[in-house]
């Protein structure tokens, strides 16, 4: 089955590339959940809940924390297609875990050029360091647990091609349309690309390396939410359709101290109880921004701001509390994230634990 | 020795004071006749109180009585041990100061009150105490008897007889749950405050002797952390009238005598008065101005107790008038004022004088309120009262040589201070009128005794309430208080509304929906102010949401997938605040109607399926697979150079019958329009492959197979399983394969594993099946036979 799914991939990305790299994604395992999007004038924040599909799905028969060397269960069957495994950057995600449930949602980046060729071959893995990483190690606890390999989504994969893609291209950044991505490396940088057009060049940039190699492949981060700033203004909204799979199980962002620019791993609306925003879940409440976790989200064109109060009394049970309206029912139960929208989590506290589980179907 | 059934009694002589020490904690003494506050002997003890006895009738036990103290015994050493300290400590010492002739008893809880245990004491008939510790101790009970006592009240009583005769003489007090059923019982658990004595009638010589006392913090602290003493006060005397038992009073002049009495009577009562006085019953004060004929007057006075009533006669000689004063005359003989209040007459003094007495020269009043003053020559009272004061009795005389006297009754109220009712808006600037107060009260000053809703001040002067609230929705009381210049003070409570605003809808005035796939839900909110209670329902107050989208009433939350395809609705929202937490909100209610316009707009259409069909030449194109799966709701379909024979309508059916076998690869376009008419396409192509024949399990090269017993397919041909084929023909084959009367436990899962010719599950009998195997392609279907088997 697997091969035959690599060759149904090989033929559909064959296929169908022309047709969906208008809309920025890439199709291979059938049917797909759709995110739309609209890119409008100023910044937006996107978030992107789907996956790119799989490359293959196995069981794990083994795992080296000192090779890094993951070892499917069925090799014969994974061999084929992990020997031949797109040169683009993926990533290998825990999916269910019977012994232990704490590992599902554990990410790690697959070395995938490692992995090409004879390890492959065996049905292995080579799993190389990252800082998007959810754990540094690789425990050998992970045998038996049901995986996945996605590939990242990227500039190109996510917006298109630069003929393609929503942005307005110009020779610098600074008269087009950017993107920006949070370092996953330096808390509270940013990285920033744009589509530079100059005579007959045209692709994506970082802007700190205007004459540097097309930077289409940037990864974006799973859980990492991106701005897309359109800085020519009375442009009419540019629509974005995003097609992937579905997760359906959890999903692990871990959070750093300070501002967290979040993207959700599922793609329906989240509300503060469904993404786990309490005290038991290593939430902070306190009295003031220094000593309270705070979530920021776009309601419609408005950022609104939710503070995490500690009770006015010892026993009192923290809450959520708006700080800029005011809502009906109950706060914490409300479907404020939707799941195309990046939103901000402030933390007080670094959370590398931090879980979303997944809807209920 | 035992008293009737079920008391052993014991005397001593009893003395004072008594120290504290380690057994203090656990002892309650309950002075019944005087005192009624609970000592205070250590945060630790736990005590039990009697507060009150009652008699026969009811009333307080406060004569009659001795004392009944009651004593806890130590919780938490042992009973004998800890009884035993109680009186080695205390008692021993204070038998040592006994007064001769002074005795008393100790018994427990269990020996009188329940009956079943017995306190064994002195034996009364040897009334001569010893003033050894050991031998009072020896009396003791150190069995399972006193540990029984532990916790349980003991009772003293105290008398001043030195010889009683026989037991049944001791049986004077005997109490009784049930006075009316008269029957002793045990008193229950929680109840021992109130139980009910009945006092029956005392032996011939038996009085009792009253014995106060009482828990004071005396600052030392003992080596047990607590500290207090308790201090007694035996009594000399009897209960009994005690005052003088003459008294001389002059007709016309105010005369007071007070009834004095040991131990605290209950009321008092006099007899064989003269005309003018008048005794209060509850003090026992006798005044008034007497007017009878002089001479001896025996008045019997009686200071009434509980149970007894004591009786002594008074001589009053009363003297005839000297002169011929003024007749006080009292026109008004009750006077309501109010303090603060200037009065120029409050009370005039008048009198009637014969013309052949002298003139009357000056006028008098007595005990007349601070502020008030008599004018001596015109017997007006006037001034400003200060203090309120109730039915206070005010003696006035007039004066011509000779004084005549009168009375009225005075009382001085407080003045009043009123607003009417308050009702600010949140938000919104006003004040109160200025405060009514009592006529002639002029406050000079206000101030606040309990705090105003948050953005109110209260003028200092004026007493008026004003400025902006700050929270809605709120009702709250708050003290107001003035004073003017001569400190006479008046306060109200005021309650004070501060009504909400309405909720304002401020979420934003545009609602895009795009498509149906993931929507974000719109979410209503409000201007977030405390002047405005939060809403607590939401409503459509015009308009209708798009067919498939619904409101949350509680959570204004609209949400739900739009079935009507695109389009605009403005619909109108409320919010409404007039209940919060199930009560009304003063002030609220629904909010001005918001405009909300919901744009159900489309993003690009896009097809999320691979597009590939597989037919058979010269036959129509499969009716039930022929639909090519999108989303973002495509308008129209199209085909680009497509054969002849292959048609596309606008839901995205393709329909036709291919003439040949072959494979066709058509571009498909989808396209749709927003609501600014912005067209939308995206093309995929279409793969149709038609068979021209039917398959045979020969050209799919099918294959018999042998499995093993109780081993799963997927063991014996990893990973998956058994290929018929050979090979995995894939999900999306033309061709499917099924076999008739395959080995129990071996199958073909589901469609997609026919097509791949793939078989799983795990054999379980052994044997030689011989089988039917069908292949099937869109053209049709070939039958042959081959052979499995389970070893």
């Amino acid at each position: 089955m697997n091969l035959k799914i690599l060759l149904a991939l090989v033929f559909l990305t064959a296929t169908l590339t022309a047709s969906f790299q208008s809309l920025g994604q890439s199709q291979e395992d059938l049917p797909l959940e759709v995110v739309n999007y609209r890119v409008a004038q100023g910044t937006n924040y996107f978030g992107i809940p789907l996956l790119r599909p799989a490359l293959w799905r196995g069981k794990i028969a083994s795992a080296s924390n000192s090779t890094r060397v993951i070892t499917d269960q069925d090799p014969k069957s994974s061999g084929p297609v992990l020997s031949q495994i797109p040169l683009e950057r993926a990533y290998l995600e825990i999916t269910a875990s019977a012994l232990d449930p704490k590992l599902v949602g554990e990410r790690f980046e697959v070395g995938v050029v490692e992995t090409r060729g004879p390890l492959g071959t065996k049905g292995q893995i080579r799993l190389v360091s990252s800082s998007w990483d959810t754990r540094p190690d690789v425990p050998t606890g992970l045998a038996g647990c049901s995986y996945e390999i996605h590939p990242h989504w990227t500039l190109s994969s996510f917006l298109g091609t630069p003929d393609k893609a929503p942005l307005r291209r110009a020779k610098s950044i600074a008269n087009g349309d950017f993107v920006k991505i949070p370092s996953s490396t330096l808390s509270g940088k940013w990285e920033s690309f744009f589509i530079v057009e100059d005579k007959k060049i045209v692709g994506w940039r970082n802007s700190r390396m205007r004459a540097g190699p097309d930077a289409g492949g940037e990864v974006i981060p799973p859980g990492l939410g991106v701005q897309i700033v359109v800085q020519a203004p009375s442009v009419a909204e540019k629509p974005l359709v995003l097609m992937g799979e579905a997760r359906k199980h959890a999903f692990r962002r871990p959070l750093q101290v300070g501002r967290n620019l979040v993207s959700l791993g599922h793609p329906s609306p989240h509300s503060l109880s469904s993404i786990l925003a309490n005290r038991d879940y290593g939430f902070q409440a306190g009295s003031n921004s220094a000593n309270s976790d705070e979530i920021q989200f776009r309601n419609h064109g408005r950022w609104e701001v939710l503070r995490y109060v500690q009770g006015s009394s010892g026993s009192a049970e923290p809450s959520w509390q708006c700080l800029t309206a005011r809502y009906g029912g109950k706060i914490v139960n409300l479907p404020l994230l939707p799941a195309h929208q990046a939103f901000w989590i402030q933390k007080v506290q670094p959370d590398s634990d931090f879980i979303i589980p997944a809807p209920a179907p | 020795m035992n008293f009737g059934h079920h008391t052993d009694l014991f005397f001593a002589k009893v003395g004072f004071p008594i120290r504290k020490s380690s057994f203090l904690p656990y002892l309650l003494f309950t002075a019944l006749f005087v005192l009624q506050a609970t000592p205070t002997i250590g945060a630790t003890i736990s005590v039990e109180t009697l507060s009150r006895l009652k008699d026969s009738s009811g009333n307080d036990l406060n004569n009659g009585f001795v004392l009944v103290g009651s004593f806890l015994a130590r919780p938490d050493t042992g009973g004998a041990t800890a009884i035993s300290s109680l009186f080695t400590e205390d008692l021993a010492t204070t038998r040592n100061n006994l007064n001769s002739g002074n005795y008393f008893t100790i018994f427990g809880e269990g020996s009188v009150l329940q009956g079943g245990v017995q306190f064994v004491g002195r034996d009364y008939t040897t009334p001569t105490p010893s003033t050894s510790t050991s031998s009072f101790v020896n009396y003791i009970r150190t069995d399972s008897v006193a540990t029984s006592l532990e916790n349980q009240s003991l009772f003293l009583l105290v008398f001043n007889q030195s010889t009683i005769g026989t037991s049944s003489e001791m049986m004077i007090f005997r109490p009784y749950l049930d006075l009316d059923s008269g029957l002793r019982s045990a008193i229950p658990e929680g109840d021992q405050g109130i139980f009910t004595f009945s006092l029956e009638a005392p032996p011939t010589g038996l009085l009792p002797e009253l014995f106060f006392g009482k828990w004071s913090d005396d600052g030392e602290t003992d080596s047990d952390g607590l500290r207090g003493v308790f201090n007694t006060v035996g009594m000399s005397q009897a209960f009994g009238i005690t005052s003088s038992s003459t008294a001389s009073a002059t007709n016309g002049s105010p005369f007071t005598y007070e009834i004095l009495a040991n131990n605290g009577p209950l009321a008092y009562a006099a007899t064989g008065m003269p005309n003018g006085l008048q005794i209060d019953t509850v003090t026992g004060l006798i005044s008034g101005i007497p007017n009878d004929t002089a001479g001896s007057y025996s008045i019997v006075l009686d200071s009434v107790g509980g149970t007894v009533t004591s009786s002594k006669t008074l001589t009053l000689t009363l003297a005839a008038v000297a002169g011929n004063p003024p007749v006080v005359v009292t026109t008004t003989n009750v006077v309501n004022l109010f303090a603060g209040v200037s009065y120029s007459n409050a009370y005039t003094i008048h009198a009637i004088n014969a013309l052949s007495n002298p003139p009357i020269t000056s006028y008098g009043a007595s005990n007349l309120p601070a502020g008030l003053s008599v004018n001596t020559n015109t017997g007006v009272i006037s001034g400003m009262p200060t203090q309120p004061i109730t039915n206070a009795t005010i003696p006035i005389s007039a004066y011509n040589g000779a004084t005549g006297y009168g009375q009225f009754t005075m009382t001085i109220n407080s003045p009043t201070l009123s607003y009417p009712t308050l009702t600010f808006t949140a938000g919104s600037s006003s004040s109160s009128p200025v405060p009514t107060v009592t006529s002639g009260y002029q406050p000079t000053a206000y101030a606040l005794g309990s705090s105003l809703p948050s953005g109110l001040s209260l003028n200092p002067t004026t007493g008026v309430i004003s400025g902006t609230p700050t929270i809605g929705g709120t009702i709250s009381t708050s003290t107001i208080g003035a004073v003017n210049a001569s400190g006479v003070a008046s306060s109200v409570t005021q309650e004070i509304t501060v009504n909400t605003l309405r909720p304002a809808i401020n979420s934003a005035p545009v609602y895009t929906v795009f498509n149906s796939a993931n929507a974000a839900p719109y979410v209503i909110t409000t201007t977030l102010t405390p002047a405005v209670v939060p809403p607590s329902s939401f409503s459509v107050s015009r308009g209708s949401l798009p067919t498939g989208m619904s409101l949350d009433t509680s959570s204004g939350v609209i949400s739900g997938t739009p079935v009507s395809g695109k389009g605009i609705t403005v619909i109108g929202l409320r919010a409404n605040n007039a209940n919060a937490n199930g009560s009304p909100v003063p002030g609220g209610g629904e909010a001005p109607e918001f405009d909300l316009t919901i744009r159900v707009d489309v993003n690009p259409p896009v097809f999320n399926q691979a597009l590939k069909k597989n037919c058979a030449a010269g036959f129509p194109l499969n009716a039930k697979n022929n639909f090519l799966s999108s989303a973002n709701d495509p308008e129209t379909f199209s085909l680009s150079g497509a054969p002849s024979w292959l048609a596309i309508a606008n839901d995205g059916k393709i329909s036709g019958t291919p003439p040949t076998a072959g494979t066709w690869i058509i571009p498909v376009t989808i396209a749709n329009t927003t609501l600014a008419s912005l067209r939308q396409a995206n093309t995929q192509n279409l793969t149709i492959t038609a068979v021209s024949s039917a398959a045979s399990a020969a050209s799919l090269g099918v294959r018999p197979g042998t499995f093993f017993l109780n081993q799963s397919l997927a063991v014996t041909y990893p990973s998956v399983g058994f290929f018929v084929t050979g090979q995995d023909m894939g999900a999306d084959s033309v061709t499917s394969v099924n076999i008739l009367g395959l080995p129990p436990g071996v199958i073909f899962a589901n469609l997609a594993d026919r097509r791949r010719g793939l078989l799983t599950g795990t054999p379980t009998a052994k044997g030689t099946y011989p089988c039917v195997v069908y292949v099937s392609n869109p053209k049709g279907f070939t039958r042959s036979t081959m052979t499995f088997e389970v070893k």
